[in-house]
């Protein structure tokens, strides 16, 4: 029934046998010696390493920009990004959609922001993300929060990098 | 007509794998090119200035902790419900260190104290650094204290 079957046509002749000396079957095996890759593991190893990357791609659209040299703190408690208004602290320096912000304007600018996030109906509304190194101080993130609060914005959130609890 | 009828006859096929396995590997390479590996999150913290303040007649249980410029740390207990006697902790630090082994056990011991407790209050220190109050919003929320503020200086 199955006379070409795939499983015939893959066994592998050897080599050794065909050397035989008691009986040479030289002439009768010459043309068998083939070889074949098992492609069918490594269909089932490339479908596994797929759904794995597309289980493990960040479900998430938000992202954060890391500066160099900056290292968040880790936690594993953390909740996914979501949309926010990034502050970041660099070198003493408050940063705000790449413009850097005087401790004095603080309250203002965040007064600002958060008006004109409302009237854009912008999704970031009421979220502010605080973005530091893990060394920083906590008085250099204390004019933050108390801004934060004043001028409207809700959620305020420390960004951390995720820690994997095993 | 020889060749039709061998046609007929085999019932044995073969599938060509070769371009399904072109497909994973464009899928793999363009998956580990676009996968981003350092997952960024964010702990949140709720604080009642303004309109959020005005609420709530009656305080919820709730722990107060306050880090000193030295490391230590002191968990003080407020509104606690009836029968409920959770006596001040006080952390010394460790080589100008918070004791985090302390810190962790209390936090344990406490939940199983009073497990309705849901609310923290951090006070740090000016120089209590970023990654030390994270540590211990996390170690809260760990023990499902999830309701955490932090108090301005």
């Amino acid at each position: 029934m199955f006379k070409h079957s795939p499983l015939k046509q893959d066994l592998i002749l050897s080599p050794i046998k065909a050397q035989a000396t008691v009986r040479p079957r030289q002439g009768r095996s010459k043309k068998h010696l083939t070889t074949s890759l098992v492609l069918t593991s490594l269909v089932d190893a490339f479908s596994i390493l797929v759904i794995y990357l597309l289980v493990n791609t960040s479900a998430t659209n938000e992202s954060l920009e890391i500066t160099k040299g900056m290292e968040l703190p880790l936690a594993s408690q953390s909740e996914s990004l979501e949309a926010g208004l990034v502050v970041k602290i660099e070198n003493n320096k408050y940063i705000i959609e790449e413009q850097e912000v005087s401790l004095d304007d603080m309250n203002h600018t965040l007064s600002q922001i958060h008006d004109e996030l409302i009237a854009q109906s912008d999704r970031r509304v009421g979220h502010l993300i605080i973005q530091a190194d893990k060394s920083t101080p906590y008085d250099l993130l204390n004019p933050l929060v108390t801004a934060g609060s004043v001028s409207g914005f809700k959620k305020i959130k420390f960004a951390v990098l995720h820690e994997e609890t095993l | 007509m020889a060749n039709l009828n061998r046609q007929k006859n085999e019932t044995s096929f073969e599938i060509n794998l070769l371009p399904f396995i072109s497909l994973l590997a464009v899928c793999i390479s363009f998956l580990l090119l676009t996968t981003v590996w350092i997952h960024i999150g964010t702990l949140d913290i709720r604080q009642a200035i303004g309109e959020a303040s005005e609420e709530k007649p009656e305080n919820p249980p709730s722990v107060w902790v306050l880090i000193e410029d030295d490391g230590r740390v002191e968990l003080e207990f407020k509104d606690l419900p009836e029968g409920v006697n959770l006596s001040k902790v006080s952390l010394s630090p460790r080589n100008r260190k918070i004791d985090w082994e302390g810190f962790t056990h209390s936090t344990l011991t406490l939940k199983e104290l009073a497990p309705e407790l849901k609310t923290a209050l951090v006070m740090p220190a000016a120089n209590t650094a970023y990654e030390d109050l994270i540590k211990i919003l996390d170690q809260f929320r760990k023990v499902e204290i999830s309701d955490i503020g932090v108090t301005p200086l």
